[in-house]
């Protein structure tokens, strides 16, 4: 009798053993942290990165990340998706502007499901006010180491030769100058390229290119720098840009502010 | 390959009526692990017995049919699809139910049988029949709802217990095993048996 009874107990005990609960399905999901978001080199550009604290109960196969400028959106906002990293880390480069407000999330995803991080709230800084490393009085354009004071300039968006976006600077006497951007210029250097290179942005800069009298194109290097003025004007400004005319190479300088 | 296994399991349940074996009742806790412990309970199955020969045989063999029903372990899984598009769509899979049918061949070797209290080794092949009613949803890319949709599964059983006998025409068998899938056309799966069955010999 006794022994029938140690028997009873040790299939209690058998029982207990291999009839234990199931494991909550949370466990068996990645955790995923979201770890920063930094501006990157190229403008508007910023580095996302990713860890993986906890793989769950099978290999990540999938991580990435969604960003919004909203701080409630979905998954596919924005979304870039990576394949998984053996060390848990995953990064990412994403466009996003200046002075913008973003939310980001990183996500991670392994054979039972997803999840996403912790939503991140990052504002990217403005670019900060950039001039032209040359003494030029305001409101002057030097053309030949002659100072003129430009009769009218402006810029405007539409229609153009080049790019989306001029600024033209009328100096009198039949001169003029066309600066293109590929976009409304905003605080900045411009790198300046010849008008058959023009594009918008040639991975590493913002472009801008320069025509005088609108048949003479500058010669190319050389930067347009952009300052946004708390008036609301905008100053561009340049040193010693070169322009071919009539197979003779001219300096060409300038400091403009328009609205 | 199923068409043959029918057959082996048929001819078996007839062998063993042939013989006018044992046959009893046999209920189980079935625990999944590995990939289904995370999404399904365990579950209380049973199962008819059919075995050859008399409770004093070293061997005996026989076939089994049963049945279970699982719950999952929470209403929603959040579940995604990729779909190849470079995007993960979230999504989310709700479970409805879960029942599998079961057709077996067992094999029991006791290794004590002139004993009161006798302790068993056993192996079995189960053919599964899964049935699965499920709602699966991928943003902009799935949004289905199955009803009963059918599986199969091959799953091996290794496992061990003890058989004590009441009386003369009476034993009862308590045990565990681990059920272990060959193949079949859903996830494999790996459970725990904890099994206790009562025979009659007549």
């Amino acid at each position: 009798m006794k022994k029938t009874y140690v028997y009873y107990l040790f299939f209690c005990f058998l029982i207990m053993f291999f009839t234990r609960c199931s494991k909550p399905y949370q466990q068996a999901l990645p955790i995923v942290q979201f770890v920063s978001a930094v501006p990157y080199g190229l403008a508007d550009t910023l580095l996302l990165s990713g860890y993986i604290t906890s793989a769950g109960a099978s290999d990540v196969e999938y991580t990435g990340f969604s960003f919004s400028n909203v701080p409630t959106f979905d998954l596919l906002s924005h979304q870039v998706l990576l394949n998984s990293n053996p060390d848990g880390t995953f990064s990412a480069l994403v466009t996003a502007y200046n002075d913008s407000t973003y939310y980001f999330e990183a996500f991670a995803a392994n054979q039972y499901g997803y999840t996403v991080s912790n939503v991140f709230k990052y504002t990217v800084p403005a670019a900060k006010p950039d001039s032209a490393p040359c003494n030029i009085p305001r409101n002057t354009i030097i053309f030949n180491d002659n100072n003129w004071t430009p009769a009218s300039v402006f810029g405007s968006g539409g229609q153009n030769p080049y790019g989306s976006y001029y600024v033209e600077a009328d100096f009198g006497a039949g001169y003029s100058i066309d600066i293109y951007f590929n976009m409304v210029p905003t605080n900045g250097e411009y790198l300046v390229l010849s008008p058959n290179n023009f594009v918008g942005y040639n991975g590493s800069h913002y472009i801008a290119t320069l025509i005088m009298d609108q048949d003479y194109p500058f010669n190319q290097n050389g930067y347009v720098y952009i300052t946004q003025n708390k008036d609301g004007s905008t100053t561009l400004s340049f040193c010693s840009l070169v322009v071919n005319m009539f197979s003779t190479n001219f300096p060409v300088s300038a400091k403009i502010t328009y609205h | 390959m199923k068409k043959l296994l029918l057959l082996t399991l048929l001819l078996q349940c007839f062998a063993c009526s042939a013989i006018y074996g044992q046959y009893g009742l046999q209920a189980s806790i079935l625990a999944p692990t590995g990939y289904y412990q995370y999404v399904l309970k365990p579950a209380v199955g049973a199962e008819f017995l059919i075995k050859s020969g008399d409770m004093d045989d070293i061997y005996s063999f026989g076939g089994s049919i049963g049945y279970a029903k699982f719950n999952p372990t929470q209403d929603t899984f959040r579940t995604y699809a990729t779909g190849g598009q470079g995007f993960l769509f979230p999504g989310y899979e709700v479970i409805h139910s879960y029942q599998e049918i079961s057709v077996g061949v067992t094999n029991d070797l006791r290794l004590l049988p002139e004993r009161k209290i006798c302790p068993v080794i056993g192996f079995d092949l189960y053919f599964y029949v899964i049935t699965v009613s499920e709602d699966d949803y991928a943003e902009t890319i799935i949004q289905s709802s199955s009803q009963g949709d059918n599986y199969w599964l091959l799953s091996i059983l290794p496992r061990v217990g003890v058989q004590y006998k009441i009386n003369e025409s009476l034993y009862l068998t308590g045990g565990f095993g681990r059920s272990m899938s060959l193949t079949g056309i859903v996830q494999g799966q790996v459970l725990w048996k904890t099994f206790f069955n009562l025979i009659y010999c007549p």
